[in-house]
């Protein structure tokens, strides 16, 4: 290399990091110039991964224990014993308690925004999991002279792994014994939704009683964000790695599942049975070593021992791991993250068989198809999952509980039948309508109607205004909700003109505005005009209406979040239909309405066999292809995926939706919202290209469905947003964050709790591109902790913006 | 060399500061010096890592130039010689520590790569000499800089004034050589 080769390869390097995805930057580069191109990707990833002493002003000649660290709160730092990524390790004493910790702090305030955002990651992650064979968190706190945040943990008095294992030699079953207890501690974070992703044997410690302990969670990863929105920042891009430790998939910026500690485990296995890496980068350049990595499989443990050791003793050594420990050991190595074991247990239970001599799972024969399925089912991919929360907000099913229902006069049915066919038979060729049959769709037949019904019955006022009834209730079925708006309240003027306000009559126009105001997001209004109803129904109606009303006015407090009135009115309707329709579809309704309540409260137990329930009765009330079917597939779809059984996630909301489209069209809220749920199905399984045409098309629908802004669309970009940002997007997902909190604020105005989020998540993204977009992100975390309110409706995401405003 | 007259370097910095690029190297050797006496006095006997070259340097500073009339700018000339002489007075030290943990065969075998409990080594400072000489082929201003921000602990603002550039550049450069840098002393 030569300076001018270095300007160009420097030239590069920077674009790549202005690039919103570096990764992606480089991969085009490779077209040109493949050498550049490497070049460039071992720079970025040692940009990520440089010691920390390059950023320590001046490093070495620090006090052992820097002056402004001696004394922490109660902690008294006595040496440094370590660092794990950008962080420093202290030993501290806590003399109230006479205890020893290890005190994790960052160096010094050039960390990198991600890099602090990181290691404040760790100490929430290293917080939810208490394993013995990982070391917990005691204690956090900011520095007083800096405003650093530090933790204390656990000291693990002792060696890591391979030092252990260097001056004890273990013997085989010791090894292995020690290995499974690292397992359990990883397969424990697995269940715990976290991936290490940075296992080696640096990172456990061995204590001098043989007890391995898990450290350095510094860059692993919540697998589904159920906590505050700023921690759902994505990385920039660039890869935070050990490069002799990487997983092919991590090497290629693919995904990151659980399957990729396994694959760490592979590694350490390796080293514990041969005492050398399984593969040797000694004086390889990072590019060679990722070759290396993502393009050869490594040497069988038991022939490398041939190679290291001598004579008889490598012969009795490779003798013991030819067999059942090479197979295991490579199936956890395999290249591909589908051909490894399904899971951490997987492994371990093998490593289990061999020790207790039956025969190992990975060597059955054609477990390469069984197994491969399993993985499909059970990985655990790094996806933004505020979906989950960002669903239950966007509504799960809308409710159609408010059919009409035949209760009109006689005559006036009559009239509105003859109507209607009357209606209907424009779409035969030759009527002067204007409309040609074969192009005629439900739609434009309405709107006809819809015309026809004003001029032509003009002298009819009572069956005006039922008609105008029926087809605004039928337009509030096709979402087209602004005509439905204007045909119901068209209605209710005649009606009330007709009979008065209080009149029976009126009920059921109050509903079905209530209803329509409900999916325009309007609740007060949609509040106002049930309770109306309600009033009517409670002195006048028969059980079945007043169940009617008070289940809509369940379903609506549902919709805004007050989920105690809304359990108290779905009950009251559930026990008037148990008595009084029993076996019928309005039952169902209500079962189905308590179970969403019970699901947003996050009472899964108790929702799912209401879900199950309700699902039974439709299909044996309605037959199994009723559009009413699906929503009770896709509400159980929604339950299943948030127990993570994706596979049956996707196959019961795909039924959902093959009935959903050949009943309402492709434009519906109820396709945007299967649309979207199944796009969090997929990516669940890693199918991340499908996920995002998905987001799009839904985006798309969104739009086309309503007129002005909606929530509908803040809620999809705020999905594709999350889902980008995953994909290390940073920049296309800075606008769908600004596009989500344009609207929720032009909707709900700024102080809403969606509209609060909104902001936070946009104020995360910018923080996360850090640079000149820093001021702004500032500003909005500001503006976030200033608005009225803040503290009560999203307090979790409170605490963590006045840390962070703090810290600063 | 610590009788030298303060307007010895006070004129040497002038000249720098004029234009006079020839200065700066007559004052390297007056620096170097000075730096390694100071050293060898405040260490008395403690290890060598904990030696603070910030200080050193300020005080180099106070006992070389004193001068009120010395302009900020020059200053940090000086900063930039005291740089590389303290880069000098330390990869020295280093050779002489390891020279003598091996004479008496204290010499600890790393395992694997990552350096468990250490500070910095002294192989590791000799190794980043090493790099610093490679980046000086390709380009001489970065590895002036990492030696400023390493070896002495100037800020990025600092470094932009000796060196007369933007600190945007300043970081530009140092983040590209701090890569390379990364890179280099990668444990393999």
């Amino acid at each position: 290399m030569d300076a001018d080769r270095w300007q160009q390869i420097q030239a590069a390097f920077e674009q790549a990091l202005q690039h919103p995805d570096p990764q992606t930057f480089v991969a085009g580069l490779a077209a040109e110039d493949a050498d550049l191109a490497a070049e460039v990707r071992s720079l970025l990833a040692a940009d990520a991964d440089a010691p920390a002493y390059l950023d320590d002003v001046p490093p070495w000649q620090m006090p052992q224990v820097p002056e402004h660290l001696h004394q922490l709160g109660p902690y008294r730092l006595v040496r440094p014993i370590g660092q794990g990524g950008m962080a420093r390790v202290y030993l501290a004493y806590r003399e109230d308690l006479d205890a020893e910790v290890a005190i994790k702090i960052l160096p010094h305030p050039f960390s990198h925004p991600l890099t602090q955002h990181r290691f404040l990651k760790e100490r929430q992650l290293l917080a939810r999991l208490q394993h013995p064979h990982i070391a917990r968190v005691l204690d956090a706190g900011l520095t007083p002279a800096h405003q650093t945040p530090f933790f204390v943990m656990e000291y693990v008095a002792g060696a890591p792994l391979h030092v252990y294992c260097a001056t004890r030699q273990p013997v085989l079953t010791d090894r292995l014994r020690l290995f499974q207890s690292i397992g359990r501690a990883v397969a424990y974070a697995h269940q715990n939704l976290i991936v290490h992703r940075d296992l080696k044997p640096s990172n456990i410690l061995v204590s001098d009683d043989g007890t391995p302990k898990l450290l350095d969670f510094g860059i692993a990863k919540l697998l589904t964000a159920d906590e505050a929105p700023d921690l759902n920042l994505t990385q920039t891009g660039q890869q935070v790695l050990t490069p002799a430790y990487a997983a092919p998939e991590q090497l290629r910026g693919e995904a990151i599942t659980t399957a990729t500690d396994v694959y760490a485990l592979g590694l350490i296995l390796y080293e514990l049975l041969t005492d050398v890496r399984a593969y040797d980068v000694q004086g390889r350049t990072p590019g060679q070593i990722e070759a290396l990595i993502c393009e050869h499989a490594p040497v069988r443990p038991s022939a490398r021992v041939r190679t290291l050791v001598p004579g008889r003793e490598a012969h009795r050594r490779a003798r013991r791991l030819q067999g059942d420990l090479d197979t295991i050991v490579l199936k956890a190595l395999r290249r591909d993250p589908a051909d490894r074991y399904a899971s951490v247990d997987a492994l371990l239970d093998d490593v289990d068989r061999y020790l207790t001599e039956q025969p190992i799972a990975a060597r059955a024969p054609a477990a390469g198809y069984v197994v491969r399925k399993f993985v499909q089912r059970h990985r655990w991919p790094v996806v933004a999952a505020t979906m989950l929360l960002v669903l239950l907000t966007l509504g799960a099913f809308r409710e159609r509980a408010l059919r009409s229902q035949a209760e009109a006069a006689r005559d006036e049915a009559t009239a509105v039948a003859g109507f209607m066919q009357d209606l209907f038979s424009v779409a035969s060729p030759g009527t002067t309508s204007g409309l040609r049959g074969d192009e005629a769709t439900a739609r434009d037949l309405l709107a006809y109607g819809a015309t026809r019904l004003r001029e032509d019955l003009a002298d009819q006022p009572r069956l005006r205004a039922a008609l105008l009834l029926r087809v605004g209730d039928v337009h509030g079925d096709l979402a087209l909700f602004a005509e439905a708006e204007s045909l119901l309240t068209e209605a209710l003027t005649l009606r009330q003109q007709l009979y008065g306000p209080a009149a029976p009559e009126m009920a059921e126009v109050y509903e079905q505005l209530s209803y329509v105001y409900q999916e325009q997001d309007q609740y007060d209004r949609a509040i106002e005009l049930g309770r109306q109803a309600l009033r009517i129904r409670q002195a006048t109606g028969s059980p079945q209406e007043r169940a009617r009303v008070l289940s809509r006015l369940g379903l609506i407090y549902w919709h805004t979040g007050t989920l105690d009135l809304g359990e108290h009115y779905t009950r009251e309707a559930l026990a008037l239909r148990e008595v009084h329709e029993p076996r019928s579809m309005a039952l169902a309704s209500s079962i189905n309405s308590l179970a969403l309540i019970y699901h947003d409260q996050n009472r899964l137990d108790d929702a799912e066999p209401l879900y199950r329930r309700s699902l039974a009765l439709r299909q044996q009330v309605l037959g199994p292809d009723h559009i009413n079917v699906a929503t009770a597939l896709h509400n159980l779809a929604d339950l299943r995926f948030q127990r993570e059984d994706f596979a049956d996630a996707e196959r019961l909301e795909r039924a959902a939706l093959a009935i959903i489209h050949d009943h309402v069209g492709p434009h519906h809220p109820d396709i945007l919202d299967s649309n979207i749920l199944l796009a969090g199905i997929v990516t669940a399984q890693g199918d991340y290209a499908q996920a995002e045409s998905l987001y799009a098309v839904s985006l798309e629908m969104a739009y086309a469905m309503h007129d002005g802004p909606h929530t509908n669309q803040a809620a999809t970009h705020d999905l594709l947003g999350e889902f980008v940002q995953d994909q290390g997007r940073l920049r296309e997902g800075e606008y769908h964050m600004r596009e989500a909190m344009r609207i929720y604020d032009a909707v709900y105005g700024p102080d809403d709790r969606d509209a609060l989020w909104a902001r936070v998540n946009l104020a995360s993204n910018l923080r996360a591109q850090g640079g000149d977009k820093m001021p702004e992100a500032m500003a909005l975390f500001r503006s976030f902790a200033d608005a009225p309110g803040a503290a009560e409706k999203l307090p979790d995401v409170y605490a963590n913006v006045q840390r962070l405003l703090a810290d600063r | 060399m610590a009788n030298l007259p303060a307007t010895e370097v006070t004129q040497l910095l002038h000249a720098a500061s004029a234009g006079d690029a020839g200065a700066l190297d007559r004052l390297m050797p007056l620096v170097y010096d000075e730096l390694r006496g100071l050293a060898h006095r405040v260490r008395s006997g403690q290890p060598y890592e904990t030696v603070n070259t910030t200080a050193l340097v300020h005080e180099a500073y106070l006992k070389l130039v004193r001068s009120p009339e010395v302009a900020w700018e020059s200053r940090l000339h000086f900063f930039r010689v005291a740089a590389r002489a303290m880069r000098q007075v330390l990869v020295n030290e280093a050779h002489r520590h390891l020279a003598q943990k091996r004479g008496g065969g204290q010499m600890p075998v790393t395992l694997h790569e990552e350096a468990y409990p250490q500070p910095i080594e002294a192989t590791t400072l000799l190794d980043m000499d090493a790099a610093l000489e490679r980046l000086e082929q390709l380009s001489d201003r970065q590895a002036r800089i990492v030696e400023c921000r390493f070896f002495v602990g100037l800020t990025m603002d600092e470094i932009a004034d000796a060196f007369n550039i933007s600190s945007a550049t300043v970081y530009r450069e140092w983040r590209v050589a701090r890569a390379w840098l990364a890179r280099e002393l990668q444990p393999a």
